[in-house]
């Protein structure tokens, strides 16, 4: 029975050349735009390692300040706004201040760029590392302003090969650090951690940045501490705020920060504007509202097609009922027409969504396909696997339970009655 | 064979009712081949569904190859049609997606135990019987009606039905393919099948065992 439905299924498909094309475009293009949707979501805001708690984070990027009438800066957040502001709200989340730098490295054969992280001792505890060798830097360290450094293990193989790499030290932008931790590579899609090196903002960072600015190039990464609601840091923070521009209204400057945002929120800004802050929900709710348009229009555009194919095919079915299908078989036949069609766009759909997701990778994830470590592969996991395939399955379904029990019922008398009338 | 007994059709909408057929009551004989005459719309085509169990009546009974047709689910009503009537239109009805041998194995896909091989076997012996042997492998399309007509035919006894059931098969063809239809289903009905036939070529059903004349829902003759 599978055979002859699969059998009917082909011939179909390739005697309506332009009706299947134009079908499978639908299914595929549906399926991908939810797996790159799915992806890209996920990949912005599921927790993984070392970003473990990134469903609970939030995070503040920018600083936007307004000098009178006259003209706007953007920035980063500057340690200043961090220390004297954001960080003297009541009860205290966990937070980390960081800021990067690009270093090259000469490896395999080429000039690489890499990324260091310039950030205090709470980032090992916001973020959870998984330590090869020795340990992350800590408080007295980071007071004492020690050139100490944590390296990814790319790195230690780079510079050490299979020597000893605790207490050695190494030069990055003409400064020696000494290594006093290793830790497993970090994925180059993690964006609030991933590099090769870790540093002691206090041992370095200032050599380019000024300690005593409201901006810079900082961003605050917020852990809320248990039973702490996110609603209740954006409050404090948003009171923080409030009095920094009473302290600075006779200046004429008025500050304004993004957020704090959680992940989505991020990731939201990141699709809309760079340069507005605030009502990032709106941003969020335009993005999920075109996002639906977008996979609506080819799903009703493939309803309607089937609705139309089938209906096409009413002499078809009455013929098979006169000869000896019933009701039950002629639905059968129609659902799994329809279910294998749309299996069949699920596939190329996922395989146009991996090769979308990696010829726009920088867009998408805000990595390079071949950048750092990253295997975009892993990134089409099984969550989002099955969820394309639950999606296609329901589509299809969708698409094709209806009409096709509307022409299961159909009266082969009135479709076949011959003669005039 | 067929007895018909007490026939009503009413087809209802919601603004008017049209009596197709009433106070029908005939029987045909196993190997009988009766032609059935009438004006358009006099309930010709009607009768023959309500007799092949693709329509319900709305009163009376059917009783076919010993069968009270009005008793049966769906599933044993297609499963009836399957085993015992072969059915010929006037549009010819092929499936435009499968090629004429598919076309012709159509009906034994839905019979049961046979296998794949015996229906390519079968379906190959009644196409070279009905001439078309060599456009197996064609579409519908492709084809002329008189070629059209033959497949479905052909079709009509794969499945080795003992009764036939054809719409104006002639219908739409000239006189010289309308002839060779014709010649296929005396020879068939020859060979013992019992065949009804809706035509409006009085010369033709002359030729037929019986005629049965039609008019406004009543048999007149
Ligand atoms: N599905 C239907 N709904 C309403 N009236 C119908 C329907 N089918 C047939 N009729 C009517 O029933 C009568 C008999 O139709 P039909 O059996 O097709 O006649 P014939 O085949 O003799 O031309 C006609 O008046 C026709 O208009
Ligand atoms: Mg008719």
């Amino acid at each position: 029975m599978l055979r002859n439905y699969l059998k009917i299924v082909l011939k179909t498909l390739l005697h309506k050349k332009f009706f299947s094309a134009l079908n499978l475009f639908g299914i595929s293009t549906t399926v991908m735009i939810i797996m790159v949707a799915a992806l890209v979501f996920d990949n912005h805001t599921a927790p993984r390692v070392p970003e473990v708690y990134l469903d609970k984070m939030l995070f503040v990027e920018r600083v936007k300040t307004t000098h009178g009438d006259d003209w706007i800066t953007l920035n980063g957040v500057g340690i200043k706004l961090i220390d004297e502001y954001l960080k003297k709200i009541e009860p205290r989340p966990l937070m980390c201040a960081s800021t990067s730098e690009v270093f090259e490295l000469y490896a395999s054969g080429k000039l690489q760029r890499k990324k260091m992280i310039h950030t205090e001792p709470s980032f090992w505890s916001i973020y959870r590392f998984t330590f090869q060798e020795g340990r992350p830097f800590n408080v007295s360290e980071f007071t004492q302003h020690e050139p100490v450094v944590v390296i990814s293990r790319m790195l230690r193989d780079h510079f050490f090969g299979n020597n000893v790499a605790l207490g050695q030290t190494i030069t990055i932008r003409a400064k020696e650090y000494r290594v006093i931790g290793v830790v497993d590579d970090v994925p180059a899609n993690c964006s609030h951690t991933y590099a090769d090196a870790w540093i002691p903002y206090s041992a370095g960072a200032f050599d380019f940045q000024d300690s005593g600015d409201l901006d810079g190039g900082f961003s605050l990464d917020i852990l809320p501490v248990k039973g702490q609601s996110s609603e209740s840091i954006k409050m404090a923070m948003a009171e923080s705020i409030r009095r920094l521009n009473t302290e600075l209204r006779s200046s004429g400057k008025m500050v304004i920060i993004s957020g704090p945002e959680n992940s989505m929120e991020l990731f939201a800004r990141g699709y809309a504007d760079h340069t507005s802050f605030g009502g990032l929900t709106d941003y969020l709710v335009k993005w999920i509202g075109a996002l639906l348009l977008f996979m609506l229009l080819p799903s009703i555009n493939l309803m309607s097609l089937n609705i139309t194919r089938i209906r096409e095919r009413a002499s078809e079915m009455a013929v098979r009922k006169a000869f000896g299908a019933s009701r039950k078989r002629l639905f059968g036949q129609l659902l799994a027409e329809n279910v294998i069609l749309t299996m069949v766009g699920g596939v190329i759909g996922l395989i146009l969504s991996i090769v979308v997701i990696h010829v726009f990778s920088y867009q998408l994830l805000g990595v390079e396909a071949d950048q750092g470590n990253v295997v975009l592969g892993i990134q089409v996991n099984y969550y989002v696997f099955g969820f394309a395939l639950i999606t296609c399955l329901v589509f299809g379904l969708l698409s094709g339970v209806l009409p096709a029990l509307r022409m299961s019922k159909l009266n082969p008398a009135e479709v076949l009655k011959g003669g005039s009338k | 064979m067929i007895k018909l007994h007490n026939i009503q059709k009413v087809y209802r909408t919601s603004t008017i009712e049209t009596v197709a057929l009433e106070q029908i009551n005939l029987e045909i004989s196993k190997g009988e081949f009766v032609s059935v005459m009438g004006p358009s719309g006099c309930g010709k085509s009607t009768l023959l569904n309500i007799t092949g169990l693709l329509d319900d009546p709305t009163e009376g009974s059917v009783i076919i190859a010993g069968e009270d047709g009005n008793g049966l689910s769906d599933k044993r009503k297609a499963a009836f049609r399957n085993r015992h009537i072969g059915f010929v239109f006037q549009n010819f009805h092929l499936i435009n997606e499968l090629n004429v041998l598919d076309n012709v194995e159509l009906p034994m896909l839905y019979s049961k135990g046979i296998t794949p091989t015996e229906r390519r076997t079968r379906a190959m012996k009644v196409l070279e019987r009905v001439g078309l042997s060599h456009r197996m492998k064609h579409f519908p399309t492709e084809l002329s009606g008189g070629q059209s007509q033959r497949v479905a035919i052909a079709r009509a006894v794969a499945g080795n039905p003992s009764i036939i059931l054809a719409d104006e098969p002639t219908g739409n063809l000239d006189s010289h393919n309308g002839e060779e239809v014709m010649q296929i289903l005396f020879d068939l009905n020859r060979e013992g099948t019992t065949i009804v036939m809706v035509t409006h070529d009085e010369k033709l059903a002359r030729q037929t065992g019986r005629i049965m004349r039609f008019f406004d829902g009543r048999q007149v003759l």
